[in-house]
């Protein structure tokens, strides 16, 4: 406990706590959009899934590259964001 | 005039405004032109004054507040309650600790208690 009331000095809660601003913003708009009324809430929805593609380079040519997605959900699951590689 | 929800609390950015980076709380930011007020809820971001009074607030989310469901944040708000008293690790001390303030944000701002 004391260790954790010396950390809140070197910084807010969510980074003593391992918490990256990303994930906490967007653990934060998640809940946001938990609270809305319809059809709001279906929209936003589409929100949560983030898609992106990492290539690797090599000696300057770019290899295999993957398209990856994330899924912001909060309030069920205990970690924020979780990316699974999808080729 | 804008008022947003600042870590730091509530600050009101005017023409001529020192230049800031400031990091927002969920809250609302209300812009006043003349005697109009507009109100939204932010989810969280930044507001940035510049040197030639321009303010770009950048934030995930934002909405008026008539779109929001006050049973769904009342809800939410008791999840989260129950959720602290029983979280053992940091992670989960700090998701429910993120809960409570965005449902208590959102409750205050909608005028409910």
């Amino acid at each position: 406990m004391s260790a954790a009331v010396a950390n809140q000095a070197s910084g807010p809660f969510w980074r003593a706590a391992g918490m990256t601003y990303v994930a906490y913003v967007n653990t934060c708009s998640s809940l946001v959009r938990k609270c809305l009324k319809e059809p709001h809430k279906s929209e936003a929805a589409t929100r949560e899934q983030v898609f992106y593609k990492v290539s690797m380079w090599e000696e300057g040519i770019p290899q295999k590259s993957d398209i990856r997605e994330i899924t912001v959900s909060a309030a069920t699951s205990s970690t924020a964001a979780a990316a699974e590689p999808k080729s | 005039m804008i008022i947003v929800p600042a870590t730091t609390g509530q600050m009101g950015i005017l023409p001529g405004h020192v230049p800031t980076i400031a990091e927002l709380k969920p809250g609302i930011m209300s812009v006043h032109e003349g005697s109009e007020v507009t109100q939204y809820f932010v989810s969280g971001g930044f507001a940035f004054v510049h040197p030639n009074s321009v303010a770009d607030v950048t934030v995930v989310d934002a909405y008026p507040l008539d779109v929001f469901d006050p049973e769904e944040v009342r809800k939410g708000l008791a999840e989260f309650n129950a959720k602290s008293s029983t979280a053992s690790t940091d992670a989960e001390k700090a998701e429910a600790q993120i809960g409570i303030q965005v449902h208590s944000a959102l409750l205050s701002s909608l005028g409910l208690s």
